[in-house]
C-alpha cells in the first residue's frame, strides 16, 4: 500500500482517536500528524504481521500514550471542553458533548470506546490494546453504559 | 441515544480537510535535520571543551601531578556527563512505535524509570568529580601565592563549590525528578487500568 492511498484513507480516523484522547482540536491533529511521520519513515519496514490498520493504531495510541509528557504544554484542552454550550449547530453540540464525555474516562477506556465507535473488530482493539478479547467487550459494554447515561441526562 | 446513534455521531466528524500529505513529508525531513543538528553542535561543544582544557593545561605547563590529575577529573566529568545524556537518546530510540498498548506502555515506564536513576546518580558524580578537580587543578597555582591570597582563594571556591553542592545540585534533581516522578505516576496509573 502506498503512503498516500493510507493517508487519504486513514487521516480522518487517526484524528478523531487523538481528539476523543485530547480533546483539543490543534493538539489531536498534532498527534495525527506526528503518527503519520512514523508511518511514512516506517512504512517500508511494515512486515504484515499484523494488518494495516492494526499498525497504525497502535502508532498513533503509542503516540496518544506519550501526550503525558506534554500535558502542560496544553493546558488549553480545559476551556476547549466547554465549546458545546455556545454553538448554535445542534449537531455540533452533540458532537462537542460526545467528545467530552470520552475525555471524561479514564485513558484505556477513551481508546477503548474510540476504536469501537470506528467500527474496529473487537479482535482487532484487543491486538491493538494488548488486552484479552473478553476484557474488551466487558470494558466496552460498561463504556457505553456510562456514554448512554450521560447522553440521557443531556437530552 | 443508542448504540448506532453514538456511532454515526462519531463518525459525522469527517468534515475537516485532510491537510496535503506533503506536509507530513516535510515536517519529517525538519525533525531528521534538527535532530541531526542537535548530535552535531552538541559533539562540537564537547570537542571545543576539551580542546580549551588541554591548551590551559598546555600554555601554562603545570609542574605538579595534582594539576593535570585536576584538569582530568574535570575533562572526565563533563565527557561522563555529555555520554549519558547520548545515552539516554538510544535508550529512547530503541522503543517500538507498532507494538501494542500494553507492551508500549510497560517499556515506556522502564525506560523513564532507568532515566530517573541515570540522572539522579550522574549528576552527583558530575558534581563530585568536578568538584575534587577544581581543588587539586587549583593547589599548584594556589601555592605560588602569599598564605592569605591562597587562604581567601580556597575560600572562595569552597563557597562558590558548596553552593552548588547544597543549593543548585537538589534543585536541579528536584526540577527534574519531578518532571519524570510525575511521568511516571501517570504512567503507572493507566497501567493499572490494564488490570481493571
Amino acid at each position: 500500500m502506498k503512503f498516500e492511498e493510507i493517508y487519504t484513507l486513514y487521516w480522518q480516523k487517526i484524528y478523531r482517536l487523538c481528539r476523543g484522547y485530547v480533546n483539543d482540536d490543534d493538539w489531536a491533529k498534532d498527534i495525527a500528524q506526528d503518527t503519520f511521520v512514523i508511518v511514512f519513515n516506517q512504512l517500508s519496514t511494515f512486515r504484515n504481521e499484523s494488518s494495516v490498520s492494526t499498525w497504525i493504531y497502535r502508532i498513533a495510541i503509542n503516540n496518544c500514550l506519550k501526550q503525558i509528557e506534554k500535558q502542560k504544554r496544553h493546558p488549553k484542552s480545559e476551556a476547549k471542553n466547554h465549546i458545546y454550550e455556545v454553538s448554535e449547530e445542534p449537531l455540533e453540540n452533540k458532537l462537542a458533548f460526545l467528545y467530552k464525555c470520552i475525555n471524561e474516562l479514564k485513558e484505556l477506556d477513551r481508546i477503548i470506546i474510540s476504536l469501537e465507535l470506528e467500527n474496529i473488530r473487537q479482535s482487532e482493539i484487543a491486538s491493538i490494546t494488548g488486552i484479552s478479547e473478553g476484557n474488551v467487550r466487558v470494558k466496552i459494554h460498561r463504556i457505553k453504559e456510562q456514554l448512554s447515561k450521560k447522553f440521557k441526562n443531556y437530552e | 441515544m443508542n448504540e448506532n446513534d453514538l456511532k454515526d455521531l462519531w463518525q459525522s466528524q469527517s468534515a475537516m480537510a485532510v491537510p496535503d500529505w506533503k506536509e507530513i513529508q516535510s515536517h519529517s525531513a525538519k525533525l531528521k535535520a534538527k535532530t541531526r543538528r542537535n548530535l552535531i553542535l552538541s559533539s562540537i561543544l564537547l570537542t571545543l571543551t576539551m580542546v580549551f582544557i588541554c591548551l590551559i593545561v598546555w600554555y601554562f605547563k603545570p609542574e605538579m601531578r595534582t594539576t593535570k590529575i585536576g584538569a582530568l577529573l574535570v575533562i572526565v566529568a563533563i565527557v561522563m556527563n555529555l555520554i549519558v545524556t547520548g545515552k539516554l537518546l538510544p535508550l529512547l530510540k530503541k522503543q517500538d512505535a507498532s507494538e501494542d498498548m500494553n507492551a508500549h506502555l510497560k517499556q515506556l515506564l522502564e525506560i523513564k524509570k532507568e532515566q530517573h536513576f541515570l540522572q539522579t546518580k550522574i549528576i552527583a558524580l558530575y558534581f563530585i568529580l568536578l568538584s575534587i578537580g577544581i581543588f587539586l587543578y587549583m593547589i599548584e597555582y594556589t601555592l605560588k601565592m602569599s598564605t592569605i591570597g591562597g587562604i581567601i582563594t580556597y575560600a572562595v571556591t569552597s563557597v562558590w563549590i558548596a553552593l552548588n553542592w547544597f543549593y543548585i545540585r537538589p534543585l536541579t534533581i528536584k526540577k527534574q525528578q519531578f518532571k519524570i516522578n510525575t511521568v511516571i505516576e501517570n504512567l503507572e496509573k493507566i497501567n493499572g487500568q490494564f488490570e481493571e
